[in-house]
This record gives C-alpha cells, structure tokens and sequence, in this order.
C-alpha cells in the first residue's frame, strides 16, 4: 500500500493550493472581481435545487402507506423547502432576487444536476434513493461549508443539522423494508439502489481534468473541493452502508481498487448526460409544471403583498 | 371571536383586527429582518440564525419561527429590521482591536520593566 498512499491523500484531502481558501468574507466586505456573482450563482443555485429536490418527494405525501412515514416525509418537504428560503435569503442579500430564481429556471436559462430530472416510480425507491441522495448532498455541504462566503457557510451549516435527519429517516426507511419487507419489496429496493448509484455517480460533476484548477468557482474557494475528491469521499461513506443493510453492491458498478487505494467505478456517459441536463428527462416537465403553475397561481398574493409595502 | 351573519358584525371581542387596517409601522417590509434566537435554555446566548424577508415585523417574525427553530426547543426568538441594525465596517478594525492597541490592559503590562515576582525584598522579610 505504501505506493498507493501518495496518490490517496491527493484523491481525498481538500488543497489549499494558492491559498484560495484563507481570506473570507462577509457580505458587506470588498470582493475581487467576479466573486460576488459567483457567490450569487452558487447560493441561487442551491436555492433552486432544494426546492425543485423536493417535488419526487412531495408527490409522495398522499400515497404514503403508513402514517408515520408520512409524518416524517412532510417533516423532510417542510425542512427542504425552509433550506431554500434560507439560501434565496444568501442569494438575494448577493442581488439575485426570488423571482430571478424560479424564472431562469422556467425559461431554461438556469440548469439543474441530473438527479432532478427523475422522479420515483414506487414507494420502495424512496427510501434507497433518498440514503444515496441524502449522503451524496451531506458530503457536498460538508465541504461547501469550508468555503470562502461566510453567509453562504453559516446557512449550509444549519442545513446539514436537518440533512443528518433526513439520512437516518431514509436509512431506517430502506431498513425496515430490508427486514421487514416483502420479497418483492427487497427486490425493488435492491432496483432502486442499482438505478439510483449511477445518477448519484454522476452528480458530483464529471472526473476532475487538468483543468480543475482553473474552475473560477475553486479559485475563489467557493468551491472548495474537487469532483472527484467530493465522490470518493461519499463512496468510502456509503458503499458500506448499503453492504451493511444486505444490499448487493455490484463490483461491476463499484468496487474499492486496493492497489490504487481508492473506488473504482463504472465510467459514466457523460454526452448523454450533459444532453439530459441541457433537454431534460423523465420528470422534468411534471417539475418544471409544478412550479410554473404555483407561480402562476399564487401570483395574485404576492402581488398584493408587494403592493401592501409598497404604498 | 363569535360572528353573526345577520348581525354582519362580530357580537362579542376586540373587533379592531378585523375592521381598522392595522397601522403602518414604517419600517415593515423595507428590509430583510436579521434572525435571533436562544436555543437550550435562558443561560444561552441568544445567538444569530440568519435572515428572512417579509412584508410586516410580524410575518417576519413567524417565518423566522418556522424557518430557524423547527427542529430545536427555542426559548426566546427576536427578529430585528437590518435597518435598525448599527454596523463596524472594515474602517473601523483598527479601534476594535483592543488587544494590540491598548497594551495597558493586557496582564503581562508593561511587559520586559516588570520586576520577577521571585524577588524578595531587601530586608530578606518575605515569607514572614
């Protein structure tokens, strides 16, 4: 292992390289050139995704078929839709309102990850889906919150608090229909876990180029560690996870490589996935409709509110 | 509050909420209201959230409510219009920082004059 060790510590440790990460700033400090936007970019970002995330999760608020799962997932609809008014608070407080937000997103102008073009098909996917979202997103904010925007920091700490719930929810939602389930249930889990890997493969971003460090978002230390960085870490946390609640972890999808000391994992189609983000999948019409029409009907009451602190 | 239909007015209670317009505080919704709370009991600081944007102090107050202590027993929660708010800028660090300026007021003062606190008096009377 000694030759694999030096590769390792570049693989999964953050680089501080430059120095990117040692001045912080508040919203009020004097920025270089370009950051403010970037700051605002990622913030508004963030905002969009946890409330378009929410939607595969609300559809499922009425077809629950037990109460206290349902109490639980209002919990987790409630808690991500709260995790986008704090974020659009970031992003606005940085100039990007709102409405800016939710209409770049209806125009296509703004562009989601792959994972929310996809909805889930049974009650059985919740719960594995929502372990590997869950974990993928925890991972994510965990280095997000080194990051160089305090606002932005101090708002994805309090996310995580809420994040760690909704991982155990799902890890003891895919638990219990493990070991309480039905075969076909556990065989619809262990589906769910082979359709749900690869997207989250992919969500971390495409294998880090030469070009990583010319990312104007790692240069700011906004973005604070690399794509692979960000997945290897996530893998070393959750591939045993799932081993653990018996399900089978194809070698063939991913497997820890020893000699390298680090995952190996099936090569992505990353020109069809860039299509997806761009053209949209499975859901994102159902998604895309969903928030046009709340926009459209709730209009009338913002209206009014604006216009009751506008005289 | 009981209603009437056929009366067309509240019967009994302080009816000023449904009839008058509330008045106008002049500071609602010109600016983002900053999120206060004390979480784990009245020996806690109360400490900042983060903000919310809202049209009247009393929304503002609810959103806060909902946004920041859904998860945690609160037991005081203050939301402050950023306005009201009395800021240092980056002009100011200098007189903030009261360690390196005022030297005085730091126990090692004054520093390489301070006699050893191992030395006795003349006399050799110490320790008596």
């Amino acid at each position: 292992m000694a030759s694999a060790s030096a590769p390792r510590t570049v693989r999964f440790e953050t680089s501080n390289e430059g120095g990117r990460l040692d001045r912080r700033y508040e919203l009020w400090d004097t920025m270089p050139d370009g950051y403010r936007e970037a700051a605002a970019r990622i913030a508004s970002f963030q905002a969009l995704a946890e409330v378009v995330g929410v939607l595969p999760f609300a559809e499922w608020v009425d077809r629950v078929p037990d109460f206290m799962r349902r109490q639980m997932l209002v919990a987790k609809v409630q808690d991500e839709v709260g995790h986008g008014h704090v974020m659009a608070r970031v992003a606005e407080d940085l100039g990007v309102t709102r409405e800016q937000i939710l209409e770049d997103y209806l125009s296509g102008e703004s562009k989601l990850l792959n994972i929310f073009h996809y909805g889930f098909e049974t009650w059985e996917e919740v719960g594995p889906g929502a372990l590997l979202m869950n974990s993928a997103a925890i991972v994510q904010f965990q280095s997000l919150h080194g990051g160089t925007y305090l606002p932005y920091s101090r708002a994805l700490r309090k996310i995580e608090k809420e994040e760690s719930f909704h991982y155990h929810h799902a890890l003891d939602l895919t638990h219990e229909l493990i070991t309480r389930g039905s075969p076909r249930q556990r065989a619809l889990v262990q589906q769910a876990f082979d359709t749900w890997l690869p997207r989250l493969l992919a969500y971390f971003g495409p294998p880090d180029g030469d070009k990583v460090q010319d990312n104007a978002m790692y240069q700011f230390g906004l973005k604070v560690d690399s794509n692979d960085v960000l997945r290897q870490r996530w893998l070393t946390r959750i591939i045993p996870v799932f081993e653990d609640l018996g399900v089978h972890v194809d070698p063939s999808l991913v497997h820890f490589d020893e000699e390298r000391g680090e995952w190996w994992y099936t090569e992505q189609d990353w020109t069809a996935i860039k299509r997806l983000i761009k053209h949209g999948g499975p859901r994102t019409q159902d998604w895309t409709g969903h928030i046009r029409r709340s926009v459209e009907d709730n209009r009338v009451y913002r209206d009014a509110a604006l216009q009751a602190v506008a005289v | 509050m009981a209603y009437d239909p056929e009366l067309d007015e509240p019967l009994s209670g302080d009816d000023s909420a449904s009839r008058e317009p509330r008045e106008r505080d002049p500071r609602d919704g010109q600016c983002p209201y900053e999120v206060f709370a004390q979480f784990g009991g009245s020996e806690r600081p109360i400490t900042h959230q983060g903000s919310v944007r809202a049209a009247y102090q009393d929304l503002a107050w609810h959103a806060a409510k909902e946004a920041y202590t859904r998860r945690e027993n609160c037991s005081l929660l203050w939301v402050i219009p950023r306005t009201a708010i009395v800021s240092s800028t980056e002009e100011d660090e200098v007189v903030l920082q009261t360690g390196r300026r005022l030297g005085f007021r730091q126990p090692a003062y004054p520093g390489r004059l301070r006699r050893s606190r191992t030395e006795s008096p003349p006399d050799g009377s110490r320790g008596t």
